[in-house]
């Protein structure tokens, strides 16, 4: 063959089938190179360069994610904590008993999904972004997705294509969703790393996060979808290996959510040309990075032919013109084209492909991943007419082949074949993995009384609350992320009615964003995202939970709604060869199970990005992130006219804290300031939080909570001095009317011995909320919050759920002023001196 | 015939782009740049002669208030590698230029010809697009080395030269 | 009345199309959302129009500089047709990379727009006071106004000769200022425009361009403030379209 080379595996051995795999950036195990060679031997010849590549593609980890749906041995060791409210009855000793879990997806985070079997969820975890109910004639879809090591490479142009390629996500969702918002969610290293500290062929996290931002900042802007939400997360553990997420939000017409291609339809190609460019990415994602890894997988986006590609598309949408469209991401035409001719078969025409420039073989046409690239299926009477909508607007179109009814995966260059694979083993002959998990849980010592406090006497005894407070505001992953919110256009489309920067000044930090997307109507969606790699490091069970908490606390207090919300997973994971890395992996998407059960919030969409290693070649060992999961949540409300923001509003206005505060500091931002590690890791009562999290709801939705904000990173402090400066008004806070608690395994009520006001101030205990309510409507509010019932009514038995106290007052002095729990003033800050503690470190 | 353009701002007015650079390598932890100039660079290669290049140069390039242009038979800047840094006093003025690796997106240069055809040049077969910055100040070679490879330029995409 | 025509015109990049259109009609117009390629080709023309909008967003990326690819489309390609419809007293308004457009074409006093002075590209709010002394005829009434810019390329720069005619000709329309209504710096000037200028119109009156988005403030919820202040129901921005649709049913 001309165009094609063929390789010799049928009389490779294990060595060499080794060999072809990773020089050819195969990312192919063993047991999958056999898995190919029998397909082979049955046909009787050796695959070409074309079918060994569409096989790799196709069984990428990025495509078919086999961790999550192989076989798991999972081990526990040591003693494990359940939720509060049954951990007695899962702590158990030395654990050894193994579970094997088939298909953890199935078994965790899709199971409750199924399990909840919500109405209004249109379409889950089989399309390119989970769909919702808007309203009677609309849908709501939602992806996020991550690129990670382009965006380690090349900041810029990985971020940019990274949000290119979530976009066209939405836009090849069933027959296409018009993109309505942006979120972004980024991890890094600290940015005052120092540069002699720096790992060699790495690039400074202050220079990828500068370039990362001006990425989303110029595709998101381009395609003027407003950037409306996100975070910023800064931990060392991200330095060689930085975290980009990007979602984005569409709506589409209800009748639209679903594609079918049929038989005899043409695949049309639409947008960008095919490059060189990004050859690999799908399979590069599976290998940790190195200094010299191969750089073709990293590519810059053009917006201007994306935004030009949506504009025609949702133009041949409305009309009915074609049958099923999907983006070109991963695997470029390869996964696309597979993917929509999984049941009938496809057969293409390789050199049809319009190329950037000459010179492209077979199979780089074919898994190239040049960005802004759609294929859609198009019955052929409309061909005429849709090509026409496409040249109106000067996009390029092109008929690269047809949907055949063979079952059978055909290539053809030049009149000569180069492909020929059976549909069902491009996409089921996969072997599916074993693989060991074992989790060792770390220490969680019963935490110590008064251990912070010691250690606080010890190490930083000089420093007073205050200078805590301001340490913790001046901490990256807490301090104003203004400098980034506003390089983005985050009210494009008109429909940004809670906005990222709040308050009387317009910079304080919003919870969630909530987003009007028809210009006729005041339903809306409210976005949030929550996330926490430290809680990670200590127990990713309580790390998924506590992000799921986070993520439906920042909408709820916003205005959201619970029963309405759903969810999106995204997990950043070291290894799943690594048995620790992998349990880990197993408990967060347990928790996923469990919260989303005890909420009432199904996933509807997720992705996971695995090996997220970089080989440090001065020291030679793997270095791994902290295991991170991303909870993102969209809720639809009735009326954006009911929404929250966070910043307080007028003196003499209470300040209620709503839910239980522990001594739960491990992971705390107060321990990163203060350089101590352990201790216990947040929790969640997930039964508690939700009966809490409807009754704010029900409060907010009668209109009487002025302002909320949750507390998170920082704890209670870091929450009330955030919303006195946003409304630029001072607060008195007392600790002594914080409820504080102890574990229920720890029994009993708090000692007084427990009760220190740093652990007050700064524990980052869950389900937690500020309210600011108006004096006269005292009564109204505690009435919700009580319920029907008493007080002391039990949770089985339908008792209010939480606890809830004045802890203190809007004060129309600009200071923030908090009493400790002898009653002797501990803070007495003023606002903007706190303000500016936290505006000061990212503002570049 | 190729042609090279550079396109800065006319004596007085502010370069915000200059700006930023120069305080990103004080970020880099280099003291001592004393002024940073910047410039658009633009390879043309086809059919067109110089009138037609002043013609897009003026309408297009440009702009009218706040740039001006320069136009250069054939690409010596970029090809030129024997250029040294030049010394004035303990000031010593860099030029450095950076220009995207073959194969690389360059969405400017599609749009440069598509403004062309507007501007009705139709000869225009590529166009590359690139940077080109001015560092004076008291910096060594490893220093500047240091500002392409960590601020100016990244490798997996650009490729730079140092003047 | 006969309700006015409006034609917004889109390209390439343009991204704040539909929220026009909607301001247009919240003002009682009747809108269409037109291709530039139709203009070109002949599909349809300018004629019937009494209104012309050039919308927000980064006209083919805004590639080489802001909305100067669009502008020479406009007058290399439709030139006989703009100025026609210009000289014959219709309104044109340009918002964010409209203006930067229509600057750029030459259908507004000899100057541009430039990087701003930050080096990057900002989305904030802005206070506006209007110094216009009537000529410019879409911000009749209105005396002070709070809207968003969003852009990257907004600083306003002229010569001192140009400067002097706008003033003398009453082109200048809208300055950045403070919370109380005073000139200041940034962030009040968001981008270090020339005597804070935000908006400019002609000699005539007729064609305006501003870097502010009345568009995205036509309701009290898109206010950055409507939780914390008592608002009319209406945004501040409403009133811009409004004057023009009152002016094209009266006047043209």
């Amino acid at each position: 063959m001309e165009n094609v080379k063929i390789i010799d595996i049928l009389g490779a051995d294990d060595t060499e089938l080794t060999r072809i795999s990773k020089e050819g950036i195969l990312s192919l195990n063993l047991e999958e190179m056999h898995a190919i060679m029998d397909y082979f031997r049955k046909a009787a010849r050796n695959p070409t360069d074309v079918e060994l590549e569409t096989l790799a593609q196709t069984w990428s980890e990025h495509c078919v994610h086999k961790t999550f749906r192989g076989i798991i041995e999972y081990q526990e060791q040591s003693t494990v904590h359940g939720p509060r409210s049954t951990e007695k009855r899962r702590t158990t000793n030395d654990l050894r008993r193994t579970t094997i879990i088939d298909n953890l997806l199935k078994q965790t985070v899709m199971k409750a999904t199924k399990e909840l079997d919500k109405k209004w969820c249109i379409s889950v975890f089989k399309d390119n972004a989970g769909i919702i109910e808007f309203d009677r004639d609309n849908a709501v879809a939602f992806k996020i997705e991550t690129h990670n090591h382009p965006s380690a490479l090349e900041p810029y142009g990985g971020a940019g294509t990274g949000i290119g390629g979530v976009i066209r996500d939405i836009l090849g969702v069933g027959l296409g969703a018009k993109p309505i918002m942006n979120t972004d969610i980024f991890c890094f290293g600290f940015p005052d790393l120092p540069h002699e500290k720096l790992p060699g062929g790495v690039l400074h996290p202050k220079r990828i996060c500068k370039g990362v931002v001006a990425g989303v900042r110029d595709y998101g802007n381009r395609m003027g979808i407003p950037t409306a939400n996100g975070a910023v997360i800064f931990d060392n553990g991200f330095v060689c290996n930085p975290l980009v997420y990007c979602g984005t939000v569409g709506i589409m017409p209800k009748d639209k959510c679903f594609k079918e291609t049929k038989p005899g339809d043409l695949i049309v190609a639409v947008g960008g040309r095919t490059g060189r460019d990004g050859i690999h990415g799908a399979t590069f994602s599976s290998v940790e990075l190195a200094k010299d890894t191969e750089v073709s997988a990293v590519q810059i986006g053009n917006p201007i032919v994306e935004k030009k590609a949506t504009d025609v598309i949702l133009q041949a949408r409305d009309k009915n013109l074609y049958n099923a469209i999907t983006d070109c991401g991963a695997g470029g035409f390869s996964s696309a084209v597979g993917e929509m001719g999984k049941d009938i078969g496809a057969r293409v025409y390789l050199e049809r492909a319009p190329l950037k420039y000459a010179g492209l073989t077979p199979w780089e046409i074919w898994v190239s991943e040049a960005q802004e690239r759609m294929v859609l299926a198009v019955p052929p009477h409309k061909l005429d007419e849709i090509m026409a909508v496409f040249k109106a607007e000067n996009v390029e179109a092109t008929v690269l082949g047809e949907f055949t009814n063979d079952k059978k995966l055909v290539l053809l260059y030049k009149g000569e074949k180069v492909c020929e694979l059976e549909m069902d083993f491009l996409h089921d002959g996969v072997p599916r993995f074993r693989r060991k998990a074992v989790w060792d849980a770390p220490e969680t010592r019963p935490p110590r009384l008064c251990r912070g406090e010691v250690s606080l006497r010890r190490g930083v005894g000089a420093e007073n609350p205050e200078q805590i407070l301001k340490k913790i505001l001046s901490h990256p992953t807490v301090a104003s992320k203004e400098w980034i919110i506003r390089q983005y256009d985050h009210e494009v489309q008109a429909g940004t009615v809670l906005k990222p920067l709040q308050g009387k000044e317009n910079d304080g930090p919003g919870d969630a964003c909530v987003i009007k997307p028809l210009f006729r109507s005041n339903r809306g969606i409210v976005i949030s995202n929550g996330i926490n790699p430290s809680y990670g490091k200590l127990d990713p069970y309580w790390m998924a939970a506590s992000a799921i908490d986070e993520a439906l606390r920042n909408n709820i207090c916003a205005g959201g709604s619970l029963e309405k919300c759903a969810l999106l997973d995204n997990f950043c994971w070291g290894s799943p060869e690594k048995p620790g890395q992998l349990a880990g992996l197993v408990r967060a998407s347990q928790a996923c199970y469990d919260m989303a059960k005890a909420y009432g919030t199904p996933f509807i969409s997720g992705k996971d990005s695995l090996n997220n290693e970089y080989f440090d070649q001065d020291s030679g060992k793997k270095i791994s992130i902290p295991p991170t999961l991303l909870i993102s949540a969209i809720s639809v409300i009735p009326d954006i006219g009911k929404v929250v923001s966070m910043d307080l509003k007028s003196p003499g206005n209470l300040i209620y804290l709503l839910g239980e505060t522990y001594d739960e500091l491990g992971g705390s931002i107060y321990y990163s300031v203060n350089g101590l590690n352990g201790g216990m890791v947040p929790k969640v009562n997930p039964g508690k939080a939700a009966v809490m999290m409807k009754k704010l709801q029900k409060a907010i939705r009668e209109g009487i909570v002025r302002s909320c904000h949750d507390c998170s990173e920082g704890g209670l402090a870091v929450a009330a001095a955030e919303m006195a400066f946003a409304g630029g008004l001072g607060a008195e806070i007392q600790c002594q009317r914080v409820n504080v608690s102890r574990p229920a395994s720890v029994g009993g009520q708090a000692t007084c011995q427990s009760l220190r006001n740093d652990m007050i101030l700064f524990s980052e205990s869950n389900s937690r909320f500020l309210a600011e309510v108006k004096p006269k409507n005292r009564r109204k509010f505690e009435k919700i919050m009580n319920g029907n019932k008493s007080p002391l009514t039990p949770l089985s038995k339908g008792g209010n759920g939480g606890i809830y106290s004045v802890i203190g007052k809007v004060k129309k002095d600009k200071r923030f002023k908090v009493y400790g729990l002898n009653g002797k003033l501990i803070i007495n800050a003023d606002i903007y001196e706190l303000k500016e503690a936290w505006q000061k470190t990212l503002r570049w | 015939m190729e042609w090279m353009v550079e396109i800065c701002y006319k004596p007085g007015f502010f370069n915000a782009q200059a700006h930023a650079v120069q305080k990103d390598i004080e970020d880099l932890g280099i003291s001592g740049v004393k002024k940073v100039r910047t410039a658009q660079l633009y390879s043309i290669e086809g059919n067109i002669g110089e009138p037609e290049l002043k013609l897009l140069c003026g309408e297009l390039l440009a702009d009218k208030i706040t740039q001006q242009f320069r136009i250069n038979r054939s690409s010596f800047i970029v090809h030129r590698a024997s250029a040294n840094s030049k010394t004035e006093g303990s000031t010593t003025r860099w030029i450095i230029e950076v220009w995207y690796k073959k194969g690389v997106t360059d969405a400017v240069a599609d749009t440069v010809i598509k403004g062309a055809v507007d501007l009705g040049i139709k000869g225009i077969d590529t166009v590359k697009t690139g940077f080109k910055y001015e560092i004076s100040g008291g910096l060594s070679s490893e220093q500047v080395e240091r500002i392409c490879r960590g601020l100016l330029a990244n490798k997996v995409v650009q490729e730079y030269k140092i003047q | 009345m006969k309700k006015a025509k409006v034609i917004v015109l889109r390209t390439a990049g343009t991204n704040c199309d539909r929220e026009t259109v909607f301001a247009f009609q919240a003002a009682g117009a009747d809108v269409d959302l037109v291709h530039i390629n139709e203009l070109i080709q002949g599909g349809k023309n300018l004629e019937p129009y009494k209104i012309l909008a050039l919308p927000g967003g980064f006209s083919y990326g805004d590639d080489i500089a802001a909305g100067k690819v669009l502008a020479n489309e406009l007058i290399y390609k439709l030139r006989q047709d703009i100025r026609k419809f210009v000289q014959s007293g219709k309104l044109v308004i340009g918002i964010c990379n409209g203006f930067q457009v229509l600057v750029k074409t030459g259908l507004l006093p000899h100057s541009t727009l430039t990087f701003n002075d930050s080096g990057k590209f900002e989305d904030r709010w802005v206070y506006l006071k209007n110094v216009n002394r009537n000529k410019c005829v879409f911000t009749r009434g209105i005396k002070g106004i709070y809207l968003p810019i969003a852009h990257g390329e907004g600083k306003f720069v002229t010569d001192s000769k140009t400067l002097k005619e706008l003033e003398k000709n009453d082109g200048i329309v809208f300055k950045y200022v403070d919370g109380k209504g005073r000139e200041a710096g940034y962030p009040w000037n968001p981008n270090g425009s020339m005597d804070g200028i935000a908006g400019i119109c002609n000699k005539e009156g007729n064609v305006f361009g501003m870097m502010p988005h009345p568009e995205r403030f036509l309701s009290r919820y898109q206010h950055p403030h409507w939780q914390r202040e008592k608002l009319p129901e209406e945004g501040g921005g409403l009133k811009i379209f409004k004057n023009a649709v009152q002016f094209a049913a009266r006047h043209l």
